[in-house]
């Protein structure tokens, strides 16, 4: 087109490339490095045989392998939910867990793990951390797709879905207050959450669901578009506005929802990687952004589950306490180098 | 557990204490090794953070958990100068509202349990001390609510003249209602000795320090007799201490009374590097890693909180399944006296000396602890749900 | 669905018997009128009349509570979506301000019901989108970001989306409110040549009524919960129609003019003008702005000066066009001399026709008034008058008025 179009074209292919490169190195460096020194020779012989018989080998292949590729997909579909939602309010700060996804989760959870009642689930899994807080979390999400058919306007689906999310919030507290004290240490380690754990059959199913999702959100690419000018100019322009609400909130929740349920809540990386990829794209198109958001969401997350790692090894910290940390001052300082609000 | 709650809620206060925790570490410098001099004979006694010191005759400062300096003075005499009027404790004390469990134990060690204590943090259901039982049953104990939630209406009704508490929010509610508050927890983990000490911290508040002498005592000769058996087995085995939950792991750090004791069994604690207050998550990896080989594994929870069996356990976290204990190795869970049985140090510790060496101690009956079983038992009704699964 | 009256040009949209507004509030009701193509239709009236109302039913973007609306023949209820935004296209009040987003990327938005599934745009679309901008004189914006545009600059480049649409029919919704008079004047004309040149339909609601009666094909009065006129400009847009569509007091409308003028209260001062030829304008306005209460004469009813004196409400002698000054008038006016502080003149040139005004000088300064004159000749330096009248010659309205004001 013009200068400036190819110019912009290049600049943003560039950081396509490089985002792409670190995030590979970010991984592999999950993989390579632990709380367990594994030699390079040991781990390449690992690699190529496949050995999980071994402890380094089940260590690299069942405990390190599904951990790096789950701190990739939970960055990547954090930061989608994130811009959905930030796209569909007008409104930049919000994350995914604004709806009461993560309240919902967190509730559920607690009714398993503080009182004495596990609701059948242990019959269905043994799993019943995770099974419990997917079921909070998508009752959350079916209440907000009900209530997104009634609302004229996001402000009021806004509003309901915090309050939906204090009014969790308050019966968890309610029910940490009655709790015995042993219950609330493993409760209390959950609501940290973690890509701590994971197994392949998860990362299989978080693949196929969240894929699904993504390549959806892609699709709808251009009445994302559409609907930074607004709901009255997308629908003049041609969006179906009650269909794509429902789809847009249904993606960005279940997205959201799942990484709650197998990870637990993980903060800020919703919040601010649309933000980095904005500024780093210098667009506000989500064709890109989308795409963005999946490989920039997946490398600051990999990298924040590293730190967490191994900053204090053997010691574990909380993934959102890095997330906040470092996430932060980035995003400021981003900001203050382009002096122009978001 | 209180205290992790607090600390798991900001992480970096836990962050910058990790990293201070070599300042406040035990100290081991102090002129005492296990069980010799008579306490009253020394002048000043540092307890880890705790510290207590005769200034006069009959005037004893004292330095709880947070640094915090109390000066205990004999009823009905006055205190010295230069000291607030909250800090000053009028001894012996006759009214106690206590939060921890460790804390209440030490007081039935030193006799006074039952005249003194007027308040606790926890309902009559989940207390295994008998006096404690009775006392609330004869409404002389009060339960004050949880931890979290203390109702101070009923506290200031108790008329405790001191508080012993983990929670230095109250202070300044206890600075008004005129009660002493004592801090008995520090940043970091209490190794052994400043637990077998802390009786000599609180002895003094009560003019208890012969009690705590032979307490200190009691462990002291727990722990020779200990070494004494141990000291010429064969084999070391590894232990690790900790819990696991649903994709995460938590363990009791090296620093801890709980890892030096099983140093001093002669053993290896598998997680000795590890630094920290109490039960800190680690990574999966590490926890796999240190198992592998591990003999005995001991569990927080009890069985009634999650402890069942070691199949229950595998179930739970499938990655770490192939640990050495829950395969044919052996796992421990404490018994629900456990946690309230402060008194009985001597008997715990050497129960875990037994549990480690059993070979040393035939015969021995655990009273603290319980072996778990490889799966957990048949019920009437899972043996129902079997059978109609087969049909 | 209707017949369409025969007229050469098509119609582009047809309601009929249309009810809008909110389930609890019908905010206009019966209302039936016909667009033709290009035609440039102003709905005018106070606000919260319903203009919003109105647009936002012909958008689609409310629901008729009764009536039907017909768009291009196609009746608006049945078309998809996508129909009516290839048909229709608007420009809202709302102000919308995505980040990084270049005045290019904005008005591209508008070929959303062109292009295919991801958007992508072809050779066609860009030119559409060039021709939008170039329309709106707006080229050297292109890569601007719109957060950094002026008001008026974001307003054309929403118009310009507006016509990236390619819409045969564009709805605006107050598209000069907060602009400057520069912006005003721009978006106006390019509106009209959007009609002119492009064929566009455009309905707009507009608060200038002097601006939409030169522009305008047809103008709707909404008031009172109805359409109280529809036509053209030059025949619904009178000094009464349109002082009873905003509930003038202090105002009124010249159809002549063309323009609004501020009626005087009457409470100040009286001072009687003599003008004519078309001398007075200015000065009764700045009189008037100054609170004085104005009685002129004597002029002629196809003078400038009668006009802008009836439009503000001054007291006025006049006489038909073309006649010579009674001497029945200049005695009423003499009278009305008397109680007046002062007399103005404002320097008209005297003819055989409005001679008679030079009686009305000699009566004030025998009466003794003060005489301001702006006349710029030595008319008054003959022989002083009888009794102590002044004459008090002035440059300017500005500089008279103020002396004025001085000495009274």
């Amino acid at each position: 087109m013009t200068s400036e179009t190819i110019h912009l074209q290049k600049r943003q292919t560039f950081w396509f490339i490089v985002i792409l490169a670190v995030m590979a190195v970010t991984v592999a460096l999950n993989i390579m490095i632990g709380s367990v020194s594994i030699s390079f020779s040991d781990l390449s012989h690992i690699v190529s045989a496949h050995d999980t018989a071994s402890t380094e080998g089940f260590i690299i292949w069942n405990i390190r392998m599904p951990r790096a590729i789950a701190a990739v997909l939970g960055g990547a579909f954090l930061s989608v939910a994130g811009l959905l939602l930030q796209v569909f309010f007008r409104n930049p700060i919000v994350s995914p867990f604004i709806l009461g996804i993560t309240h919902g989760a967190t509730l559920m959870v607690s009714i398993v793990m503080l009182t004495g009642l596990t609701l059948g689930f242990s019959q269905i899994s043994p799993y019943i951390t995770t099974l419990a807080s997917f079921v909070g979390a998508y009752a959350v999400l079916a209440i907000v797709l009900v209530i997104a058919t009634r609302v004229k306007n996001g402000v009021t689906l806004l509003i309901v879905g915090l309050m939906m999310g204090y009014l969790c919030h308050a019966v968890t507290s309610m029910l940490l207050a009655f709790a015995e004290k042993e219950k609330i240490k493993g409760f209390v380690l959950w609501q940290l959450g973690s890509f701590s754990g994971f197994q392949w059959n998860e990362i299989q199913l978080m693949t196929i669901i969240g894929g699904l999702l993504l390549v959806l959100v892609y699709g709808l690419g251009k009445p994302l578009n559409a609907f930074l000018l607004g709901e009255d100019y997308a629908s003049s322009m041609g969006v179906n506005i009650r269909l794509f609400r429902i789809l847009i909130l249904l993606c960005a929740c279940a997205l959201a929802g799942m990484i709650t349920a197998v990870a637990g809540p993980v903060a800020f990386i919703g919040l601010a990687v649309p933000h980095m990829a904005r500024l780093c794209f210098n667009t506000s198109d989500n064709r890109i952004l989308v795409p963005g958001c999946v490989l920039l969401g997946g490398l600051i997350t990999s990298l924040c589950d590293f730190i967490a790692r191994m900053v204090f090894s053997p010691v574990e910290l909380p993934i959102s306490a890095i997330t906040a940390f470092f996430g932060a001052p980035i995003v400021l300082s981003l900001l203050l180098k382009r002096k122009v609000s978001i | 557990m209180e205290e992790t709650m607090l600390l798991k809620r900001h992480p970096f206060i836990l962050l910058i204490l990790l990293g201070l925790s070599a300042a406040f570490g035990c100290n081991r410098n102090d002129s005492d090794t296990f069980g010799e001099k008579d306490i009253s004979d020394i002048s000043f006694m540092s307890i880890g953070s705790f510290s207590v010191e005769r200034i006069a005759d009959n005037w004893t400062e004292v330095r709880d958990g947070a640094g915090r300096t109390l000066v205990l003075v004999p009823r009905g005499e006055k205190a010295p100068e230069g000291y607030e009027p909250q800090q000053v404790v009028q001894v012996p004390v006759k009214r106690v509202v206590a939060y921890g469990y460790f804390d209440i134990a030490i007081l039935k060690t030193l006799g006074v349990l039952e005249d003194v204590l007027v308040g606790v943090t926890a309902d009559i259901d989940e207390w295994t001390i008998p006096e404690v039982v009775s006392g609330m049953k004869s409404g002389k104990i009060a339960f004050l609510g949880g931890y979290s939630a203390i109702d101070f209406e009923r506290l200031k009704q108790q008329s405790p003249e001191l508080v012993l508490t983990w929670d230095p929010s109250i202070i300044p509610m206890m600075d008004e209602m005129g009660v002493a508050c004592a801090i008995t927890t520090t940043p970091v983990a209490m190794c052994l000795h400043a637990r077998m000490r802390f009786v000599s911290f609180l002895a003094p508040f009560f003019n208890k320090e012969k009690k705590a002498k032979e307490y200190f005592d009691r462990v002291s000769t727990a722990l020779s007799s200990i070494r004494e058996k141990t000291k010429n087995v064969a084999h070391e085995p590894k232990v690790m201490w900790g819990d696991i939950y649903e994709k995460r792991v938590l363990v009791e750090p090296g620093n801890a009374w709980v890892g030096e004791l099983v140093g001093l069994a002669q053993s290896d604690y598998q997680f000795d590097d590890v630094y920290g207050k109490s039960c800190i998550e680690i990574s999966l990896e590490r926890f796999l890693y240190s198992g592998k080989d591990a003999d005995i594994f001991f569990t927080y929870r009890t069985e009634k909180t999650g402890a069942t069996s070691k199949a229950a356990l595998a179930k739970t976290n499938p990655l770490l399944a192939r640990i050495k204990p829950l395969k044919n190795g052996k796992v421990f869970s404490p018994l629900p006296n456990y946690v309230q049985s402060g008194d009985k140090l001597d008997e715990i510790l050497t129960d875990i000396s037994a549990i480690i060496h059993p070979e040393c101690y035939p015969g021995h009956a655990l009273r603290y602890f319980r072996e778990v079983p490889d799966k957990d038992p048949v019920t009437p009704f899972t043996a129902m749900k079997r059978i109609s699964n087969i049909k | 669905m209707n017949q369409v009256n025969s007229s050469v040009n098509q119609t582009v949209l047809q309601v009929d018997h249309l009810s809008v507004g909110y389930k609890d509030k019908t905010v206009l009701r019966e209302l039936s009128f016909q667009v033709e193509k290009g035609g440039f239709v102003s709905l005018l009236g106070p606000n919260g009349a319903g203009k919003t109302t109105l647009l936002r039913t012909l958008s689609r973007h409310l629901s008729p509570l009764y009536g039907t609306v017909l768009v291009d023949q196609a009746d608006l209820k049945k078309l998809t979506q996508k129909e009516l935004a290839k048909t229709m296209s608007v420009v809202l009040t709302e102000k919308v301000t995505p980040p990084f987003f270049r005045a290019w990327d904005f008005v591209a938005m508008g070929r959303y019901p062109h292009t295919g599934f991801m958007g992508k745009l072809t050779a066609s679309d860009e030119k559409a989108v060039m021709e939008a901008l170039a329309m709106v004189h707006a080229e050297n914006l292109l890569f601007r970001d719109i957060n950094t545009l002026s008001d008026g600059e974001r307003q054309k480049i929403l118009i310009a989306r507006a016509l990236a649409q390619d819409p045969a029919i564009i709805l605006l919704d107050e598209p000069t409110m907060h602009l400057d008079l520069k912006h005003r004047m721009e978006v106006m004309t390019i509106l009209q040549s959007l009609c002119r040149e492009k064929g566009i339909t455009v309905v707009a609601s507009l608060h200038d009524v002097d601006i939409a009666a030169k522009i305008s094909d047809k103008v709707a009065l909404v008031k009172d919960s109805q359409i109280i006129a529809w036509g053209e400009p030059e025949n619904v847009l009178s000094t009464d129609s349109v002082s009873a569509l905003y509930d003038f007091k202090g105002a009124s409308f010249n159809r002549y003019l063309g323009s609004i003028e501020i009626r005087g209260n009457g409470a100040g001062k009286p001072v009687f003008v003599v003008a004519g030829m078309s001398s007075a304008a200015i000065l009764y306005r700045l009189l008037s702005k100054r609170g004085f209460s104005i009685i002129t004469g004597i002029l002629h009813e196809n003078d400038l000066d009668f006009f802008v004196a009836e439009s503000i409400g001054a007291e006025n002698y006049s006489q038909p066009p073309m006649t010579s000054i009674t001497t029945e008038t200049i005695q009423k006016a003499k009278k009305r001399i008397a109680a007046c502080t002062c007399v103005i003149d404002t320097g008209f040139p005297l003819g055989d026709l409005n001679h008679g005004n030079a009686e009305l000088f000699k009566a004030a300064l025998e009466m003794g008034s003060p005489l301001y004159t702006l006349r710029k000749d030595d008319y008054f330096s003959q022989p002083a008058p009888a009794s102590g009248g002044c004459v008090f010659p002035c440059n300017s309205e500005s500089q008279l008025v103020s002396l004025l004001e001085q000495q009274l």
